[in-house]
C-alpha cells in the first residue's frame, strides 16, 4: 500500500503539492487524474522518490521510499517521456534494467515484444511515439516489481495502441498482484481502466476513491417544462416566457445544490447533489411536462466534482 | 544485502560512458604518440612528465571535461529522473560517476607514462637514472593538478543547473583569486600607495589561489633545463595548498550535492544559497574592478585623496550594482520572472550590502596609504635591508630594461637580481636605515619626484618582506655614498674584495676590445688582489661621476666554479700601476686600435603615431673615425648610467681589425655625453 501522508512540495513560490493525503490499495489501478499543472507528476515524483517532500511523508508497504534502494526496488516509475541510453536498444535496456530490477523477465521481454511486433534489436530512437511507450511498458511489466508508477502513458496514442497497452496492463494484473498508479489529465484514458480515482486540483486533492461511489451522491435528471406558462410554487401565481425561465432556475438553486444547470429551449438537464428522492419532489413540484433521471458518466462525475470546485472545466475538455 | 547487491549491480553500469572514455584514452593516445615522436629526436629538451606544457593542459582539460561528462546527468532532467527513480542511493551514483571519472583519467595516464619513461630511459643514459623518481614525481603531480580541476568542476557542475552555468562557475572558480589579486588589489596599491614596489603577501596569495599558478609550479611548466626539470620538486607550501584545494572542493561538492534539490535542474544555481553567494563574490569584484578602471583611466589619483575616496566608492557602488542587476536578471530568467521592479526590489539588502563592503575595500586601501608610504621598521625587528639604487653600477642595457620594467616586478629581474646581491646586514645596513630615513620623511617620496628610484627590501626577523621604491633626487644620490661607502656594501659592489687568496685563477684583463690574459704567480696574484682592494676601500662615491671604468678585470677558475669580474677605473692606482707593470696598458682606448669603419645609429623620439626617427650613418674616413674614436665608449665599460650616463641615443658598431691574427671584429659602443 502506498501511503501519501500530508505531503507538500513547493517549487520556489508555486506550491505544486498543498498537504495531499491519499491512501492507494494493493492490488488495483489507481488513477490520478487533473488539468494540467494540478500536481498529478510531481506527486508521482515524489511518490517514485525523485523529488523530496518538503513536509509529510510517502511509505511505500510502511517504508520511505526517497533514497532508500530497497524501497525502490519494489516499484517501477515510467515517465511520460522515458530516458534510454542514446543508441540503445530494447535488449540493452532489458540488460540494464534486468541488472537493477532482479526479478526481471527477459524472456516475458522477447515474447511481449514480439507478439507487438517490436523488434528488440533495433535502436529506441527509431521507434514511434507510440512503439517506445510500448516497449518501455513491457519492460516495465516485466520487471515484475509490486508497484507501477506510470505518468501519461496513454497521451498522444491512437486508441489502438491505446487499447493494446490497457491489455497488456489487464493481463499482467490478472497474473500477479500488481499496483499501478496512472497519472492522466483525460478521464477517457482511465475511464474503463483504473478502480479508483483520486482527482488533484492545483495541487491539492479534490475527492479520492471509487468515483462510481462517488457519484451516488450526484443525480442527473432531463425536464421538459412547459415554456410558456410556469406554475411558482411558492407565490401560486403565473409567470410568462423568459421571465419564467429565469424564475425556474432561481427557485431550483434555492432548493437544490446544483452542480451543473443548462437548458435548451424547453429542455433542462440539471445535474444537483443530494438525495434522488429530494431531488425528484423538488422537479416535479415544477410541473414538468416530462422528467427522468438518466445515468452518470465517470467524465461527468468529474467534471462536476472540478466544477463545484469552482474550475473552469473547458480546460480539462481541451 | 539486497543494498548490496543494488549497489554492485549499479557499479556495473556506471562504467557506461562512451563520451568520457574518447575524451581521456583519445587525448592520452595523441599526447603518447606525439612525445613518442618528439622524444624520438630531442631527449634533452623534450619532457613527458614534469616539465611538460602539453601534459599540463591535458590533465587540466581533462579535470574539467571528465567533470562535465560524468556529472551531464545533473544538468538533464530526464536522465536524472531516469537515475534517481532506480533502485540506487543518489550518493552511489554521485560516487560512482566520480570514481569512474577518476579510473579514466588515471589508467591511461600512468600506461602513457610507463611506456614514455621506458622510452626514453632505453634512448638516454642519463635520463635512466632519474627514470623511476621522475616517474613518481609526475604522476604525484599530474594526478594532483588533474583532481584540483575535476573537483572544482564537479562543484562548478553541482552547484548548477544548467551547463552555461556551470561553465562560467569553473571560469570564475579559476580566474576569481587572479583578477581579484593581481588586478584589483595589486592595481589598488600600485595606484594609491605612492612607494609600492610588491607585497609578498599579495604574490603568495595570488600563488596559492589561483588553480592555474598553483599547478603550474607542481607541473614546473616554468623549468626548460633538463636537469633543473629531472631535479624538480615543487615547495612543500605549494604541493600542501594544492592538496588543501582539493580536499576543499571535493567537501564542498559532497555537500552541495547532498543539498541539491532535483527540481533545480535548469535553473541557473541550485540553491539560493549559491545564488546569493556568487552573486556577492562577483559584484564585488566587479565593482572594485570597475572603480580601479575608471581611476586609472580617467588619472583620478592626482587630485587628492577625498575626491579618490569618493570617486572610488561612488563608480564601485554602480559597478557593483550594475552586475548585481544582471546576476539577478539572468537568475530570474530561469524562473521566467524578469519584471524590472522585482529585481530591483529582490535581495536589496545584500546588494548594499556587497556595496559596502566595495566601499570599505577602496577606504581601506586609502586609509593605509600613509602608514604604507611611510613605513619604516624599527632597527630592532630588522634582519637587513636590500637596496637596489637604479642606474648605480649597472650596464645601459640592463639600466634600461629596469627603466622600462618599473611597474611589472615580476618580470624586472635586473633589479630582482640586485636586491639579492645588495642584502646589507651590518654597517651598510645601518648607513642604509639612515638614508632611507631620510628619504622616507620626506613630504613626497613617491616616483616621479626624482631622477632616480630606489628599490628597498626590508627583511624582517619575523622573515616577512616589505618591498617600497622610493624617488631619489640629486642630493639623496648623493647622500647615498654613505652607503656605498661603507665596507659592506663594498663588499657586495666589488664582490672581487671578497677573496681572500687567488693561486689557480686565471685572470684576464680586457678593455671592452680585446681580452689579455695575465701570466702571473701565485703571489702575484695575491698582490694584485691587495692593490684592488686598498683601491676600492679607498674610492669614494663622488670619484664615479665623470668617470667610467678603464677596463675589467676577470677571474675564471673552472675548477671552483669562480667567474668574477672586477671593474677598474682610472683613479684604482695601485691596480693599474701593477698592471703596467705586468705588460697590459692600461691607458690604451677605442682611438689606439686600426679602426676599419664605424657604423652609426642615432635614434630620436617621434610624436605618437609615428615611425621612423632611427638614423643609420657609416664612416669609414680617417678624420671622421677619429673624430667618433674619441666619443665612444664600449658598452661593457658604460656601467654608471646615472653617475657617468653615456648617451644611449647614439649606438656605435666599431670594426677593428686585429693586427696579430688580420682578422676583425666588432665592438658595440656608446656615445659619451
Amino acid at each position: 500500500m502506498i501511503e501519501i501522508l500530508q505531503v507538500t512540495k513547493c517549487f520556489e513560490h508555486t506550491k505544486a503539492l498543498n498537504s495531499i493525503t491519499l491512501f492507494i490499495p494493493r492490488g488495483k489501478v489507481f488513477g490520478l487524474l487533473g488539468t494540467n499543472g494540478a500536481g498529478k507528476s510531481t506527486l508521482l515524483r515524489v511518490i517514485a522518490g525523485i523529488l523530496e517532500c518538503d513536509e509529510g511523508e510517502i511509505r511505500i508497504d510502511g517504508a520511505t521510499s526517497y533514497d532508500d534502494p530497497k524501497t525502490k526496488a519494489k516499484f517501477f516509475y515510467l515517465p511520460d517521456d522515458p530516458y534510454y541510453f542514446p543508441g540503445a536498444t530494447m535488449a540493452q535496456m532489458t540488460e540494464f534494467y534486468g541488472r537493477q530490477y532482479p526479478a526481471m523477465d527477459k524472456e516475458g521481454v522477447n515474447y511481449m515484444a514480439d507478439k507487438l511486433g517490436l523488434d528488440v534489436r533495433r535502436p529506441i530512437r527509431t521507434f514511434s511515439k507510440g512503439m517506445k511507450r510500448q516497449a518501455f511498458l513491457i519492460m516495465a511489466l516485466c520487471a515484475n516489481t509490486e508497484y507501477l508508477l506510470c505518468d501519461e502513458v496513454f497521451d498522444g496514442l491512437d486508441p489502438v495502441v491505446t487499447e493494446t497497452m490497457k491489455n497488456l496492463f489487464r493481463k499482467e494484473m490478472k497474473e500477479r498482484e500488481l499496483t499501478v498508479v496512472v497519472a492522466a489529465h483525460k478521464l477517457q484514458d482511465l475511464e474503463d481502466f483504473c478502480e479508483e480515482i483520486g482527482i488533484l486540483h492545483r495541487g491539492g486533492v479534490l475527492l479520492s476513491g471509487d468515483m462510481r461511489e462517488k457519484g451516488s451522491d450526484i443525480h442527473k435528471f432531463q425536464c421538459v417544462f412547459d415554456i410558456d406558462r410556469e406554475v411558482c410554487a411558492d407565490q401560486q401565481s403565473v409567470v410568462q416566457g423568459e421571465e419564467a425561465m429565469q424564475t425556474r432556475e432561481a427557485e431550483l438553486r434555492r432548493h437544490l445544490d446544483i452542480v451543473k444547470y443548462r437548458e435548451e429551449g424547453c429542455f433542462v438537464t440539471i445535474i444537483a447533489r443530494g438525495e434522488e428522492n429530494d431531488i425528484s419532489e423538488v422537479l416535479r413540484q415544477r410541473s414538468p411536462v416530462f422528467y427522468k433521471e438518466v445515468p452518470m458518466s465517470l467524465e461527468e462525475i468529474f467534471i462536476a466534482e472540478m466544477e463545484a470546485a469552482d474550475y473552469d472545466i473547458q480546460k480539462a475538455l481541451q | 544485502m539486497t543494498s548490496r547487491r543494488l549497489y554492485n549491480n549499479w557499479i556495473r553500469e556506471a562504467g557506461r560512458g562512451h563520451i568520457a572514455a574518447i575524451l581521456s584514452w583519445g587525448g592520452f593516445f595523441a599526447y603518447f604518440v606525439l612525445k613518442i615522436m618528439a622524444l624520438s629526436y630531442d631527449t634533452e629538451y623534450v619532457f613527458f612528465g614534469i616539465g611538460s606544457g602539453e601534459l599540463y593542459y591535458l590533465c587540466a582539460g581533462l579535470g574539467i571535461g571528465l567533470a562535465f561528462t560524468e556529472f551531464s546527468y545533473l544538468f538533464q532532467g530526464k536522465k536524472q529522473d531516469f537515475y534517481y527513480s532506480l533502485p540506487v542511493k543518489k550518493s552511489t551514483i554521485f560516487w560512482s560517476r566520480y570514481m569512474h571519472g577518476i579510473l579514466l583519467f588515471v589508467i591511461p595516464f600512468i600506461l602513457t607514462q610507463i611506456v614514455c619513461t621506458l622510452f626514453e630511459a632505453s634512448r638516454d643514459q642519463g635520463f635512466a637514472l632519474y627514470a623511476w623518481t621522475y616517474f613518481v614525481r609526475s604522476i604525484g603531480m599530474f594526478l594532483l593538478i588533474f583532481l584540483l580541476f575535476y573537483h572544482l568542476s564537479i562543484l562548478a557542475v553541482v552547484v548548477s543547473g544548467k551547463v552555461v552555468a556551470a561553465i562560467v562557475v569553473v571560469m570564475v572558480l579559476i580566474f576569481y583569486f587572479q583578477v581579484l589579486i593581481q588586478n584589483v588589489l595589486q592595481g589598488f596599491a600600485r595606484s594609491i600607495f605612492q612607494s609600492y614596489y610588491r607585497i609578498p603577501v599579495l604574490e603568495e596569495m595570488q600563488n596559492v589561489l589561483t588553480p592555474g599558478k598553483l599547478t603550474g609550479k607542481l607541473a614546473g611548466t616554468h623549468l626548460f633545463e633538463k636537469k633543473e626539470v629531472l631535479d624538480y620538486l615543487p615547495e612543500t607550501g605549494q604541493i600542501g595548498a594544492a592538496i588543501i584545494w582539493v580536499i576543499l572542493l571535493m567537501v564542498l561538492a559532497v555537500i552541495a550535492h547532498r543539498g541539491r534539490r532535483t527540481e533545480m535542474t535548469g535553473r541557473v544555481f541550485v540553491s539560493s544559497a549559491v545564488e546569493r553567494i556568487f552573486e556577492g563574490f562577483v559584484s564585488v569584484l566587479a565593482g572594485l574592478f570597475f572603480g580601479k578602471m575608471l581611476m586609472d583611466m580617467l588619472d583620478i589619483i592626482g587630485r587628492g585623496m577625498a575626491v579618490v575616496g569618493i570617486f572610488l566608492c561612488g563608480a564601485g557602488m554602480i559597478g557593483t550594482m550594475f552586475v548585481h542587476l544582471c546576476v539577478e536578471w539572468l537568475v530570474r530568467i530561469s524562473c521566467g520572472d524578469v519584471k524590472v521592479r522585482n529585481l530591483a526590489s529582490r535581495r536589496r539588502k545584500q546588494m548594499a550590502f556587497e556595496g559596502m563592503a566595495v566601499c570599505m575595500i577602496a577606504l581601506a586601501f586609502l586609509g593605509y596609504r600613509h602608514y604604507f608610504d611611510y613605513f619604516l621598521p624599527e632597527s630592532a625587528d630588522l634582519d637587513g635591508v636590500a637596496i637596489s639604487v637604479n642606474g648605480l653600477d649597472m650596464e645601459e642595457d640592463q639600466y634600461r630594461r629596469s627603466s622600462m620594467n618599473q611597474n611589472h616586478t615580476v618580470d624586472n629581474y635586473v633589479t630582482e637580481e640586485r636586491l639579492k646581491r645588495y642584502l646589507l646586514k651590518r654597517d651598510g645596513m645601518t648607513a642604509g636605515m639612515e638614508w632611507l630615513a631620510e628619504i622616507v620623511e620626506r613630504e613626497d617620496n613617491g616616483i616621479g619626484n626624482g631622477v632616480e628610484t630606489a628599490v628597498v627590501c626590508y627583511h624582517m626577523k619575523d622573515g616577512s618582506r616589505h618591498y617600497r621604491r622610493y624617488a631619489v633626487d640629486l642630493d639623496a644620490l648623493d647622500a647615498f655614498s654613505h652607503v656605498y661607502e661603507t665596507a659592506e656594501y663594498k663588499e657586495k659592489a666589488y664582490p672581487f674584495i671578497e677573496n681572500e687568496t687567488l693561486s689557480k685563477e686565471r685572470i684576464t684583463w680586457t678593455d671592452g676590445v680585446t681580452d689579455t690574459v695575465l701570466k702571473l704567480s701565485g703571489p702575484d696574484k695575491c698582490e694584485f688582489l691587495k692593490a684592488y682592494q686598498r683601491d676600492v676601500s679607498k674610492m669614494k662615491m663622488a670619484d664615479l661621476k665623470g668617470n667610467l671604468p678603464i677596463g675589467n678585470v676577470r677571474i675564471d677558475s673552472e675548477a671552483e666554479g669562480i667567474h668574477e669580474e672586477a671593474v677598474v677605473y682610472s683613479f684604482f692606482v695601485e691596480t693599474n700601476e701593477f698592471l703596467i707593470e705586468h705588460g697590459i696598458d692600461v691607458g690604451r682606448t677605442l682611438r689606439d686600435y686600426r679602426i676599419i669603419s664605424i657604423k652609426i645609429q642615432t635614434t630620436t623620439s617621434v610624436p605618437a603615431g609615428h615611425v621612423g626617427g632611427a638614423l643609420v650613418r657609416f664612416y669609414d674616413e680617417a678624420d671622421e673615425i677619429a673624430k667618433w674614436a674619441e666619443t665612444l665608449v664600449p658598452e661593457e665599460l658604460a656601467i654608471q648610467p646615472v653617475l657617468c650616463p653615456a648617451d644611449t641615443s647614439i649606438q656605435a658598431e666599431v670594426e677593428i681589425e686585429e693586427e696579430d691574427t688580420s682578422s676583425t671584429t666588432v665592438i658595440k659602443c656608446y656615445s659619451r655625453k
